[in-house]
């Protein structure tokens, strides 16, 4: 095994130990499971691009995270939004994608509240 | 507020989401259009001009001093470029495989639009009217629901506020 194998396989050992060590002493959380983590390129436009003055945001994500994932993350960090978050759709490239699409490291996706044109 | 409606992707704009189309009869056809430039109407006008249609509709969307007793200044239109054209030209694609058109040309203005002036272009050509009316209406519907334009509406009595309906858009799976 090489690389990310390796590193997924070394990952998977420690954290079946840690949860050996957390069931052991009965005690939770000792320590917080260990996961990959990527980062993600958020676009954003309009009254949220204006609320957070920047026109796009790195966001950290554990791997494998789905776009319903990075829902929860942006209704944490900006409750503020939580409404207008509800109502907006996301993107990749030139597709919207849904809820259950996986996100992968580097990946730019646009936030895409709802939309005013004509 | 600053409003200045200049988006993410500027370098795009400008751009046709297919460059040039030629149909049977040598006709030129453009697709969709997202520009900082004031729209050409009669170009468009003349895109979906065709010796196969009985009917041409043209619809063009123009920005209204009065909302619901405000006065507005001006709208700045932005955009994602590169979603907001490729949705334009899947329902551009979508109406005329539905409505069985002729041809279809659609024009979105962005950055500011004065009172008076165009925002938005759609001329539709089928062999009968009904298809045409029926086209230009839904195309309108669709744009306002599904392609990624906003609108800040600046208003005469001080401040800007982007439009966001929060009934626009279907809630995601």
């Amino acid at each position: 095994l090489h690389g990310h194998a390796a590193r997924r396989q070394r990952l998977g050992l420690l954290n079946s130990t840690l949860t050996n060590v957390r069931t052991a002493l009965g005690a939770w959380p000792i320590v917080k499971k260990v996961t990959i983590r990527m980062k993600i390129e958020l676009l954003l436009f309009a009254a949220i691009r204006q609320r957070l003055t920047t026109t796009s945001l790195q966001v950290e994500l554990p791997e494998e995270s789905t776009i319903s994932d990075l829902r929860q993350v942006l209704e944490r960090r900006y409750p503020e939004l939580a409404g207008i978050l509800t109502y907006s759709l996301f993107a990749v490239g030139p597709d919207y994608v849904s809820n259950t699409f996986v996100l992968t490291d580097q990946m730019v996706v646009a936030w895409i509240p709802p939309v005013s044109g004509g | 507020m600053e409003g200045d409606g200049k988006g993410y992707e500027d370098h795009v704009l400008d751009g046709f989401a297919r460059r040039v189309r030629l149909y049977g009869m040598g006709v030129i056809s453009m697709g969709c259009q997202l520009t900082y430039e004031r729209l050409d109407i009669e170009s468009l006008r003349l895109r979906a001009e065709s010796p196969m249609a009985g009917a041409m509709v043209l619809f063009v969307g123009t920005t209204r001093r009065e909302t619901e007793g405000r006065t507005t200044t001006s709208l700045t239109y932005e955009c994602h470029a590169e979603l907001a054209l490729a949705e334009l030209e899947r329902l551009r694609l979508a109406a005329m495989e539905r409505f069985a058109l002729t041809h279809c040309e659609i024009a979105h203005r962005l950055g500011a639009v004065p009172i008076q002036e165009a925002s938005i272009a759609i001329a539709v050509s089928s062999p009968h009217r009904p298809a045409a009316f029926s086209a230009a209406a839904w195309l309108m519907d669709q744009v306002k629901t599904k392609v990624p334009i906003w609108k800040c509406e600046h208003w005469q009595d001080g401040g800007a506020e982007w439009i966001h309906p929060s009934t626009s858009l279907p809630l995601p799976p």
